[in-house]
């Protein structure tokens, strides 16, 4: 009995001893909202915001829950001296658990982002569901913004980042994502891309990166095109004048109900079929007018012209400007003709590449809940 | 006492009860010409009857002839239940069981007459399985009473009521309880061959005879259920299990009881079939939230945060800002307070109980979050798996829970989830190695027997034609 008593002890005490090894507090820990790189001069600079926890004994408790942000920085040659300089000023250790997004200076993104991206894969602790932003401005300014539409900065703009998304408004790789991609040659990709606007903290469109690095921006009112062609079961809104009365506009919403995309590869030439069949809703009219067949073909005929000449337009700039495939159309190439793709240089290829849009639209419902708007 | 003028066994014995003094009262009563000798207990004999249907039919005789004990029998006595036996040496104790012995000297044989008196309380409902629909009588501590009540349910001429006595100084009266061409007769058996083999001073309650029914003196989970309701017993006996009645008790032992029979509720059968089996998975969720929710807290805020999204892990460690204690202290302290209520709110008097019980709950709570003692998200956590502890219609099963509850807090709290889920696999095979009565205590989930678990989440008799497989009763149809 005794010796069972004592080997119970050992283990307990052996158990107790390591001092909980990993355990530590939520409460304990620095939790980081946003992480920000950039570079200054020939320095690594990190910058980012830290949750400022509060005491709530005894308060509201419908007040706001964090009291706000520290704003963090720290230089230094590359990143591992960058981190030490960082942790010498926080009393407790950095948790990047609760981190949503990690914004790119302009500077930095130019230069590459692929190093930090391994180093967000290798860390276990950053959350792999995290968005990736350039920023127009460094970070360091961003952070120092005055806003009061959320509790961080970093959180303002991942939410109006992912609101965007969600609402098929933009479109860019996920994280998860990116990791794939870099391993493709000639493939680009679309990180979302923010600044200010009227003193005011935006999404101003998307910024292409090819080799990871940044190569170009794509305005948010010409991304249309990049939306039809990439976006999963995109629904935009089009505002189109009428035939016959050139004063007035039609709101319709359009949803792509079909999107093929089929690669061929014709006369030493990579040729891709794009097949979009898009549903038109009228939504309203500027001024209420009754829409004949005609009118409703033209509307129609209107939409599939403007789609086609989106879509085409970016793949221009594509070939021409960035230079790269942003619309990873290896994807489909490489699945549909493994042999060839094998043999060809991807990125010579798509700047001779063809693509070809066809375009069918069909306006299913014309909002005609007014039962007079034929009297008007 | 004079002595006698013929001596034989049953004047010996007279003399020998006298010289023991140990309480019987020897009354003497002369009807002519013929002594007659009344033996019994003053204080636990029935006094009325038996001054009214003994002394005095006996006083009252007048008629010729010889008065023998057959006679007294056949025409004098008016007493129900009487026998008559020649055996001496069970006089004493016919005695101490509240019956009262006639002799008469010039004969062999004496009479009994069955006067034990039974301080016995209204049958109402019971306070330990409350039910909104169904019958509200429940057991009490009378032994026949509570036999007459499953009686009254089941009217089958099949109805098997096995009696024993246990306890050599107390001698409880013990009733095993079956269907005879339902229950299974190896489940009878054993349960006859664990009862015959028990040898104690005294059963004083149920719960000794189930811990003697437990394969294991050792084992963490009770192995035979607790019925306190008529309905609820008449109905495991329909289904083919074994009751025991012990005298004393108002809790009747079922026995063989699986796992999740143990969240089986009597309202279940009479309700609707979907809230039946809503109430059903609800329990079993609650004994989750009961057995992980404080331990699952400590996981989460020493070692793994970053499975909470993130507004969620700064509500978290907003509400722990000023707490002192780390999380494992915190959730040790807030459950040890728990628990102490609820110890104190058992034993307090009924007119203070439910003060207190406010008093602790809201004052006390309330009063710890203001001084930042715990944080308020523990304080809902503590209230949640209390509050969740109580929805097994049988207690018992929840016992081993409290205690098992900090087991899992205390390794968790040393090891994170990875202590967690050792604690939860040694929980888990605890369960699923015990057996009722040989059937396996996770039955019908492990073995997996489909018919059955459906048969246990649908509990209604007009779906469930057949009686659970794992009982394997005589009769396996219900209809």
């Amino acid at each position: 009995m005794m010796k069972k008593l004592s080997k119970l002890l050992i283990l307990c005490i052996l158990l107790i001893l390591p001092g909980c090894w990993d355990y530590r507090d939520i409460n304990e820990r620095s939790i980081v909202l946003s992480v920000g790189v950039d570079t200054l001069g020939d320095q690594v600079e990190f910058t980012g915001e830290i949750a400022k926890l509060r005491s709530r004994a005894g308060e509201d408790m419908n007040q706001n829950l964090a009291e706000g942000t520290y704003y963090m920085e720290a230089y230094g040659k590359d990143f591992e001296e960058v981190r030490i300089h960082y942790d010498a000023t926080f009393p407790y250790p950095i948790f990047l658990g609760a981190t949503q997004s990690v914004i790119f200076g302009e500077n930095f993104a130019k230069q590459g982002i692929e190093p930090y991206l391994n180093r967000i894969n290798k860390f276990y602790d950053y959350r792999k569901t995290l968005i990736t932003i350039v920023s127009q401005v460094p970070p360091r300014e961003l952070y120092k913004i005055n806003q009061e539409k959320e509790t961080s900065v970093g959180l303002l703009v991942e939410k109006i980042v992912d609101n965007l998304k969600r609402n098929k408004m933009t479109v860019y790789s996920s994280f998860d994502e990116l990791l794939s991609l870099i391993q493709l040659d000639g493939v680009g990709y679309l990180l979302p891309y923010v600044g200010l606007k009227n003193d005011d903290i935006a999404y101003l469109g998307l910024a292409v990166m090819k080799d990871s690095k940044l190569v170009s921006i794509i305005d948010y009112e010409e991304t249309d095109g990049l939306i039809y062609a990439l976006a999963e079961k995109p629904v935009l809104t089009e505002s189109l004048f009428s035939s016959e009365d050139k004063e007035n506009k039609a709101s319709l919403r359009t949803a792509v109900k079909r999107r093929r995309v089929k690669t061929e590869y014709r006369d030493e030439k990579v040729v891709f079929n794009m097949d979009l069949l898009v549903n038109g809703e009228l939504r309203y009219q500027y001024f209420l007018r009754p829409i004949p067949e005609e009118e409703e073909k033209y509307l129609e005929n209107l939409i599939c012209q403007k789609i086609k000449k989106d879509i085409t337009n970016i793949f221009e700039r594509s070939q021409k400007e960035f230079k790269c495939d942003i619309f990873q159309f290896a994807k489909h190439f490489r699945a549909e003709h493994p042999e060839i793709y094998r043999k060809l240089n991807w990125e010579e290829a798509y700047m001779t590449a063809e693509l070809n849009v066809n375009v069918e639209a069909e306006i299913i419902n014309l909002g005609l809940t007014d039962p007079n708007v034929d009297k008007k | 006492m004079k002595k006698f003028q013929k001596p034989n066994k049953l004047t010996n014995k007279i003399e020998e009860i006298e010289k023991l003094n140990f309480g019987v009262h020897i009354r003497k009563l002369t009807v002519d010409k013929t002594d007659i000798y009344l033996l019994f207990i003053l204080h636990v004999i029935n006094r009325d009857r038996f001054s009214r249907d003994i002394i005095e039919p006996i006083l009252r005789w007048e008629n010729d002839g010889a008065l023998t004990i057959d006679k007294l029998a056949d025409s004098i006595i008016y007493m129900d239940d009487i026998s008559i036996d020649e055996d001496e040496n069970n006089i004493i104790d016919y005695v101490l069981n509240g019956s009262s012995v006639i002799i008469i000297p010039s004969e062999e044989k004496y009479l009994i007459a069955n006067t034990k008196k039974i301080e016995k309380r209204q049958s109402d409902s019971p306070e330990i399985e409350n039910t909104l629909r169904g019958p509200k009588d429940g057991f009490t501590e009378n032994f026949y009473g509570n036999l007459s009540l499953i009686r009254y349910r089941v009217k089958d001429v099949n109805l098997r009521i096995e009696r024993m006595q246990i306890g050599k100084r107390s001698r409880t009266n013990v009733a095993i309880i079956y269907i005879n061409d339902v229950a299974n007769p190896k489940f009878v058996k054993e349960v006859r061959k664990r009862l015959e083999n028990i040898s104690v001073d005294g059963i004083i309650e149920s719960g000794y005879i189930q811990k003697f029914l437990l394969n294991n003196a050792y084992d963490l989970f009770p192995q035979s259920g607790i019925i306190s309701r008529s309905d609820k017993a008449s109905a495991a006996i329909l289904e083919g299990k074994v009751c025991i009645l012990v005298e004393g008790s108002n809790l009747v032992l079922c026995i063989p009881k699986t796992f999740v029979e143990f969240f089986d509720s009597a309202d279940d059968h009479y309700d609707n079939i979907y809230l039946g089996m809503f109430s059903k998975l609800l329990r079993i969720l609650c004994f989750m939230i009961a057995l992980t929710l404080s331990s699952l807290y400590v996981a989460i805020v020493a070692f793994h945060s970053d499975i909470l999204p993130e507004q969620y892990i700064l509500a978290l460690a907003s509400f722990r800002a000023s707490v002192p204690f780390n999380a494992l202290l915190e959730a040790l302290l807030m459950e040890g307070m728990v628990e102490i209520l609820r110890e104190a709110s058992i034993r307090l008097p009924k007119q203070i109980g439910p003060a207190i019980g406010i008093v602790g709950t809201i004052v006390i709570g309330q009063a710890a979050v203001a001084a930042g003692l715990v944080s308020p998200l523990m304080v809902i956590i503590a209230s949640l798996s209390t509050m969740c502890s109580f929805v097994a219609p049988d207690y018992t099963i929840m016992n081993p829970i409290r205690i098992l509850k900090f087991l899992l807090i205390f390794i968790t709290g040393i090891l994170g989830l990875f202590g967690f889920v050792m604690g939860m696999t040694l929980i888990t095979i605890n369960i699923i190695s015990h057996n009722s009565l040989g059937v396996a205590y996770m039955t019908p989930i492990a073995p997996l027997n489909l018919r059955d678990f459906l048969n246990y989440f649908l509990s209604d008799r007009n779906v469930t034609k057949e009686r659970p497989e794992f009982l394997n009763t005589l009769d396996k149809k219900r209809q």
